[in-house]
Order: structure tokens, then sequence, then C-alpha cells
């Protein structure tokens, strides 16, 4: 495959792929980096699946490819968004596919992993406690010092 | 509803995607069973910003394989499934590439700033 020498319809549907590619991967900048991401879009309906926000960015654009060519008329621009949606296709199908699976290894990955071993501390005391006795100090009045008046 | 042509590009396409699940699903189950596969073949990192060896051979190496394959046997199906895989390949390749500059460019340590007033 000569990139150099893609026929026009060869080079729509690659043209389809990477703007799939880059709606998903521009997705994910700011699912990584925005603090004000929707929480409800990094939920996963179950921890196999990817999160809500992969699934659709992953189907949203050959859906919309599909919804331009069955509105507009002209039948020119319809085989070429078709083309353009099928290259989306092409790449999106397939990864949310392998998204899936990655996020089930992952979960049963982490299910396979050894449980952490806490052991008990069987601590033994080290230091002793001890009541300080109480001692009698004998007090010698003082005489002449201070004189007692009524 | 696929001709011929679109089937087996569908086709290159899901099986470059299964051999990439292959080995990034066999990482993800390593790390995630409590084992580090990091640096080791083929999860290598050449460097942040671009994707790791398991990637390369997954999107670039394999449709190539295919393509060799197809044109030495002379089987213009599995030269088709290549140009699928290829497709998908490419375009992984160069969204995750700008997803990987993307985080050098953005500093750690200013992803969380919360302004007050």
């Amino acid at each position: 495959m000569n990139f150099l020498k893609l026929s026009p319809v060869e080079k729509r549907l690659l043209l389809g792929g990477i703007a799939s590619s880059l709606i998903y991967y521009g997705d994910r900048v700011a699912y990584e980096y925005m603090p004000t991401y929707p929480a409800e879009l990094k939920n996963q309906l179950d921890p196999h699946l990817p999160p809500n926000a992969d699934i659709i960015t992953l189907v949203a654009p050959p859906v919309a490819f599909y919804a331009v060519t069955k509105v507009s008329k002209s039948s020119t621009t319809q085989e070429k968004v078709a083309d353009l949606g099928f290259g989306s296709a092409l790449y999106s199908f397939p990864r949310l596919v392998q998204r899936i699976g990655v996020y089930t290894a992952w979960t049963e990955g982490a299910k396979a992993r050894p449980a952490a071993r806490f052991t008990a501390p069987m601590a033994q005391a080290r230091y002793t406690t001890s009541i300080p006795q109480a001692t009698r100090v004998a007090v010698t009045p003082t005489v002449g010092k201070y004189r007692l008046t009524a | 509803m696929f001709d011929p042509t679109e089937k087996n590009l569908l086709l290159g396409a899901f099986a470059t995607a299964g051999v990439d699940v292959g080995l990034e699903g066999y990482y993800g189950y390593t790390v995630a069973s409590g084992k580090e596969l990091k640096g080791q073949f083929p999860f290598i990192e050449f460097h942040p910003a671009i994707p790791p060896l398991d990637d390369w051979i997954a999107c670039a190496v394999f449709p190539a394989l295919l393509y060799t394959l197809g044109k030495g046997m002379k089987k213009n199906s599995l030269v088709q499934m290549a140009k699928g895989g290829a497709i998908y390949g490419v375009s992984e390749l160069i969204g995750q590439t700008v997803y990987r500059v993307a985080g050098q460019i953005q500093p750690t340590a200013a992803r969380y700033i919360v302004v007050r007033r």
C-alpha cells in the first residue's frame, strides 16, 4: 500500500479513520486533563466496559457520517461522505472491541491478583509502666520569718 | 449490506484490532494481576510522546505483513485486508501520538488548579 499513490476512495477512507481517531483521542485529552470533565462520562456501565465517553466518541462519528449521507441530496456528496463514514467505522468499531477486550483483561487481572496479606501485629509491650510512689517530704517550719497576726 | 471489498477491509481492521487487543490485553491482565511488564519486549517505550513498540507491531507491522503475504501469494483479498488494517493502524498511531504529545505539553502540576477569588 503506497500512501503516496492512494486512490481517492482510499484517501477518503483513511481521512475518515483519522478524523474518528482524533475525535476519540481529543476526548481522551479532555478526560485526563480537564478538571471539570463530567463525571457521568467518566462512569462505566460495567467494569468490563470502557467509560461512557469512550463508547460515545467511538460510536458517534460513524453514526454522524451516516446521518449526513441520509440528509444530503447530492449523490456526489453522498458518495464522498459515505466513504468517510466507512473509514470512520473501520477505525471506530474495531477500536471499541479493542477497548472492551482491554478493560475485560484489566478487570479479570485485578480479580486474579493475590489478596494482600495483612498480618496482625503480635506486638509485645516494650515499655513497662510504673506508678511513682508518693514520698514524704519533711518541711521544717521557718521560725521568726513571718509573724502570725490576728 | 457490504460488498466483498468492504468486507475484506473490515476483516483486516478487526484482525489488526485483534492483535492490538491481544498485546494490550496481555499487558493489562499481567499488570493488573500484580506483575511488572514495562520495559520488557514488546512493551518498550522509546519516548513518552511516541506509542510503545507493541502498538507499532499491531498497527504497522501486522498490516505490512498481511500486505506482503497478499502480494507474495497474489491474493487480492489479503491485500484488501491489509488496507483495512492499515486504515485502523495509521489512525490509531496518529491519534495516540497526538494524545501523548498533549500529555507531554500539559504540565502535571497544572492539571488541577483551583482558582479561588
